[in-house]
Formats: C-alpha cells, sequence, structure tokens
C-alpha cells in the first residue's frame, strides 16, 4: 500500500503541477476525474495483485466518500438566491441604499470598505454563497455595469479584495467552517475549543490580509497584467443608469438580509444554511413573483463541476493511501537537518497555497490529521500550544486556499466579474496568504488568543499584547513594504519583472517562516534559520506558479 | 476589553489599507476608511465574544 500512495501522490502532484503551468490544456474537471481514474486502476490493480478482491470492489466506494456535499449544496443555494435576488430586483435596491450610504458620514470610502468585508461578517460556510450573490452587484458599480461610480481601477482592487475576503471566510465561519476541521482535534487537549479557539486569529489575519491584497492588486497586479483586465473606464458622453428599485426589491433585500441573521446566530436551532437560503429563495419568488428560470440562470455549473471533480481525485488519493504517503514525506523532511522541524513546519503551513485546489476542504481534511500527528497525540515534536499555534497558521492558508486556485477556484468568480484572464488575482491573493495571513494568525494564536483557552490540566497562557502589538505592526509594515517596493521595482519587462517578484516572495515567505519559528519556539537561532529557509522554499514553489502573463497578452504579442 | 481594541485597530489599520488602495486620497476619506474598517472590526469582536 505504502509504494501505491506514493505512486498516486506523484501522480496527483506532476498532473496538478502541469495543468497550474498549463502544459496540460484540459477542463479542470477532465483532468481531475482522469487523475482520480488513473489512482482508482492503480489501486485496483495493486489490490488484485496482492489478492485483495474485496478491497478492489470497495475503491469507488472510498472514492465517493472523499466527496464532501456540505460546501457544493452550500454554493447551489448561494447561486439559487443571487438568481432570485437578481429577477426581484433586489440588487437593484442594494445600489439605492449604496448610493444613498454614499452620502452619509462613511462616505463612499467607508461604505466601500464595509463592502468589501461583507463576506467575513457573514462567515458563511462557503465563500461562494455570498460571492455569488453579491459580485453581480459590485461589478454595477462600474460603468460597464451601468452605475459608474467606480473607475476600472477601483472596480478591479474592489472586486478582488471582496473575493479575497469571501475565499477566506469559510475559516471562521461558526457554521459548519473549515475552521472547525481543527477545533476537533484540538479539542483534545482544549475542552472549549469548539467554541472558536481558532476563530478570532483567523479574522484578524483576514481581515489585515485583504488590506494587504487590495494594496497588492492596485500597486503590482495592475502593472504586470495592465491589458488583461477588459473592463472600460466611463467616456465623457456615457450616460449612467441610475437605478430605480421597485418595492419588491426592498422586500427580496430584507429577506435575504434576514436569512443571513437566521443562518449566522441560528435562533431557531442549528438549521443548515442551505436550507435557509433555500427557503428564502422561495418566500422571493413568492413574494416577487420571480419564476424558477431565474433561479436556474444564477447557477453557474464551472466552480461546481470542479469541485466534484477535486473531492473526486482527494477522495481517489485518500483511498490509495497518497495522504499516508504525504505525511511520511513531510516527517522525513524534518530528518534533514537544514530544515529541522521549524523548517519543515514553514513548508506545511504553505502547502495548500502551493498546491490551490478548487475547494480548501478537499486536502484540510486530509491534511489536519496529519498536522495532528505532529503534536503530543502523535510523533511529539510539538506540544499542545505549539501544536495550536502551527494550526491557526495552516488553516488560514488553507481556507484562502480556493482564492488562487485555478482549477475551478473562488478567486475565477472574481476574476470573471472583472472581465480578466485567469491568474489575474493569484499573485496577490497567494502573497498575502503565504506572508500577511498565516504569520499573523500564528502570532494572534500565540499572544492573544491562547489566553483565552484554558488546556487540559486548567494551564493558561498569559496574553502578551505589547508583544502582539509590536509583531502585528511589523509585519504589516513589511508587507506593505515589499508591495510597494516591488512595484516601484517593475519595468515592464515580462522577464524581469517576473523574476524580481520572485525574489519579494523569497522575502515574504522567509519572514513568514522566521514569524512562525518565534510563535512556535520563541528566540531559537536555529529555528529561526529553519523557519526561513522552509519559507523561503515554500514562496519559491509558490512564486513561479504565479503566471508571467496572462492569455490576452500572449495573444496581444502573437498578433 | 483588550480583544474590542485589537480588532477595532486591526480593522482600522485594514480600511485604510483599502482606501488607500482605492485611490481615496484626501484626508476626510482616508478618514472615513478608517472608520468603516474599524467599524467592520468591532462587529467581529461582538460577534465572536
Amino acid at each position: 500500500m505504502e509504494i501505491l500512495g506514493y505512486i498516486t501522490l506523484f501522480i496527483f502532484l506532476a498532473t496538478m503541477i502541469l495543468t497550474l503551468l498549463r502544459k496540460i490544456n484540459l477542463p479542470v474537471q477532465t483532468v481531475l476525474v482522469i487523475v482520480a481514474l488513473i489512482c482508482l486502476a492503480a489501486g485496483a490493480i495493486y489490490r488484485a495483485a496482492i489478492g485483495e478482491w474485496s478491497g478492489v470492489r470497495s475503491l469507488p466506494v472510498e472514492m465517493m466518500g472523499g466527496i464532501i456535499l456540505h460546501p457544493i449544496t452550500a454554493l447551489i443555494a448561494g447561486l439559487f438566491i443571487a438568481g432570485a435576488l437578481s429577477a426581484s430586483g433586489g440588487f437593484e435596491a442594494f445600489k439605492v441604499i449604496i448610493l444613498k450610504l454614499k452620502n452619509s458620514p462613511i462616505g463612499l470610502a467607508g461604505t466601500m470598505v464595509i463592502l468589501t468585508q461583507v463576506p467575513m461578517l457573514a462567515s458563511l460556510p462557503c465563500g461562494r454563497i455570498i460571492a455569488a450573490a453579491l459580485l453581480p452587484l459590485l461589478f454595477a458599480f462600474g460603468s460597464d455595469g451601468g452605475m459608474g461610480i467606480l473607475n476600472r481601477a477601483q472596480l478591479i482592487v474592489l472586486i478582488g479584495a471582496f473575493a479575497r475576503n469571501a475565499f477566506g471566510s469559510c475559516g471562521p465561519s461558526p457554521i459548519g467552517g473549515v475552521a472547525q476541521i481543527g477545533e476537533g482535534f484540538l479539542g483534545s487537549w482544549y475542552p472549549t475549543a469548539s467554541e472558536g479557539i481558532l476563530r478570532a486569529p483567523q479574522i484578524i489575519a483576514l481581515m489585515l490580509g485583504t488590506g494587504v491584497t487590495a494594496v497588492f492588486l492596485k500597486f503590482v497586479s495592475m502593472k504586470l497584467y495592465p491589458d488583461d483586465v477588459s473592463l472600460r473606464d466611463r467616456t465623457s458622453n456615457q450616460e449612467m443608469k441610475k437605478p430605480n428599485a421597485k418595492p419588491t426589491g426592498y422586500v427580496a433585500l430584507v429577506i435575504f438580509v434576514l436569512s443571513l441573521i437566521v443562518a449566522i446566530f441560528q435562533p431557531f436551532g442549528k438549521i443548515p444554511v442551505q436550507t435557509v437560503l433555500v427557503v428564502a429563495a422561495l418566500l422571493i419568488i413568492l413574494i416577487a413573483r420571480a419564476k424558477l428560470d431565474d433561479l436556474l440562470a444564477g447557477v453557474i455549473l464551472l466552480p461546481i463541476s470542479a469541485m466534484i471533480a477535486g473531492f473526486m481525485a482527494a477522495g481517489a488519493l485518500a483511498a490509495t493511501g497518497g495522504f499516508d504517503a504525504l505525511a511520511k514525506l513531510l516527517k522525513g523532511l524534518s530528518d534533514i537537518p537544514l530544515l529541522g522541524a521549524a523548517g519543515m513546519l514553514a513548508v506545511f503551513i504553505q502547502i495548500q497555497t502551493m498546491i490551490p485546489l478548487s475547494c480548501s476542504r478537499i486536502l484540510t481534511a486530509a491534511l489536519v490529521p496529519v498536522l495532528y500527528m505532529f503534536g503530543p497525540g502523535g510523533y511529539g515534536m510539538l506540544t499542545w500550544t505549539q501544536l495550536a499555534v502551527v494550526m491557526a497558521a495552516y488553516i488560514i492558508n488553507a481556507t484562502t486556499s480556493c482564492g488562487p486556485s485555478p482549477l475551478g477556484g473562488g478567486g475565477m468568480m472574481g476574476e470573471g466579474q472583472m472581465r480578466a484572464e485567469t491568474g489575474y488575482i493569484k499573485g496577490a491573493y497567494s502573497f498575502s496568504a503565504m506572508a500577511t495571513m498565516a504569520p499573523l494568525a500564528a502570532i494572534s494564536m500565540k499572544f492573544y488568543n491562547l489566553s483565552k483557552f484554558a488546556g487540559g490540566a486548567g494551564e493558561t497562557v498569559k496574553a502578551n499584547v505589547l508583544s502582539l502589538a509590536g509583531f502585528l505592526t511589523l509585519i504589516v509594515i513589511a508587507n506593505l513594504v515589499m508591495v510597494v517596493g516591488l512595484s516601484k521595482s517593475l519595468k515592464g519587462n515580462e522577464i524581469s519583472d517576473h523574476r524580481r517578484q520572485i525574489v519579494v516572495f523569497l522575502i515574504g515567505g522567509a519572514l513568514s517562516g522566521l514569524a512562525l519559528a518565534v510563535s512556535v519556539y520563541e528566540w531559537h537561532l536555529t529555528a529561526g534559520l529553519q523557519g526561513m529557509l522552509g519559507g523561503s522554499l515554500a514562496a519559491l514553489w509558490i512564486a513561479i506558479m504565479i503566471p508571467r502573463r496572462l492569455k490576452l497578452q500572449s495573444v496581444g504579442s502573437a498578433a | 476589553m483588550m480583544g474590542l481594541i485589537l480588532f477595532a485597530a486591526s480593522g482600522a489599520i485594514t480600511g485604510l489599507m483599502i482606501g488607500w488602495a482605492l485611490d481615496f486620497k484626501t484626508k476626510k476619506e482616508l478618514i472615513q476608511s478608517a472608520v468603516g474598517g474599524c467599524i467592520v472590526g468591532i462587529a467581529m469582536a461582538l460577534m465572536i465574544g
């Protein structure tokens, strides 16, 4: 089984890398299904060869067991309600409200900042729900969408930052969020972990990470890919449409907001978010007299099919021992003297940004048990406190990984709305997940959040506000300096600009690894250096995967 | 209380970064951005209790 695991893991990783590098030009769904079938065939041959016939028959069932229905149905429910809101005039009503807020004391600037972080405020179990419902609205703020209150550059930043916030909001969600997988394991030592031991670090990291993403998009992405967004600026003679909302639109909007409140605060007990949203959509149909066709029109098949295909591939890997092989490989990395445990952990926390799949749950479900094995419950490489710190850094990096995934990832929804080529947001999203969010989550857990959760023997860790404030400020400033510095160094040459970006990513990765090592091992020189090396290696991989140019550019240059 | 201040400050810094990236340049706009971010931070602090 061990050899089989290494073989299927190799097939999966090699195929994913070739697809990410666009060496395989097939739809991601096709690639993932083929990988799943090859892994299954390899598993069947192996089990047949060792005479395990019952194991051959159970392979397809084991693979299908890897399909997690929750995010799939949540996405469909979100798309349904988006269709209902659109058909009933709910978006028009929202536009009118936004225009009114523009004249309130917080102005357009404050309104846009709040709007960008609505997904985190809603904290739904899948960011696609709110993204599917609200991204069309954000598009409407530009001249192409008819309102013309934002220019092209502002719209790119707004949509990109909003999508970044959305595709990380599934982490801190208290209703089936991804972090709950980690909280379940930490519950072995922290009795109240399920109350949200990972939530505060996720939220702090996601908030500040959204800010860094916005800055990266503005100063780097727009310079690297200047012609790859087909949004237009308002022309002088272009007439802007004034939104005109019907009363049913306002009613639909109120139903939508109420459904979010019911889903988040659960005043009627535990009800799946999908049920709440479908009931809300039905109410909107009844009140606003929308048709079922309108709801179905909102359903986009690409992210749904990509997610199912991703789950199939992951299920096939799990069934054939691919993830067990990965755990052994990672453990082996820590035995390399240059890397050590600190370096291996610095790589581990970035692993999902290194292999960004369509839904973070695919790998999280497989890798959290691996991380747990590094703690006192397994190899004993980490104490419980250290495990909680690493878990915080890993989970935020994992939950944000569907954002930069070109394999049907959430970020593609944002790219679609900003009329950008696939890969446009990858650099910004990867950088913020790697250099901002992972270290911020680690230090927030270490210096603040662990003081609120007593361990098994009643042990508590004291909060250290000064250290927290100091590290938080340092990390944010370092990130801004790196982004602005990179922006200033860009010369418009595709090859040299890409190299400069790789250098900045290497620095960001090293600092991230250092911050993790300090959070886990405190001031320990060897661990710090090992963390920096591990972080740099992860960053190198991540940076190389970022496209040097996008499709439109290559078509243009070819022409 | 410490949590509330932490979230409010993080929110305000985030708001400033987003506002800056969105080309809001005047002092008033940047303050509005920071206030917007602060509101989000406080709301999140209250939600996690």
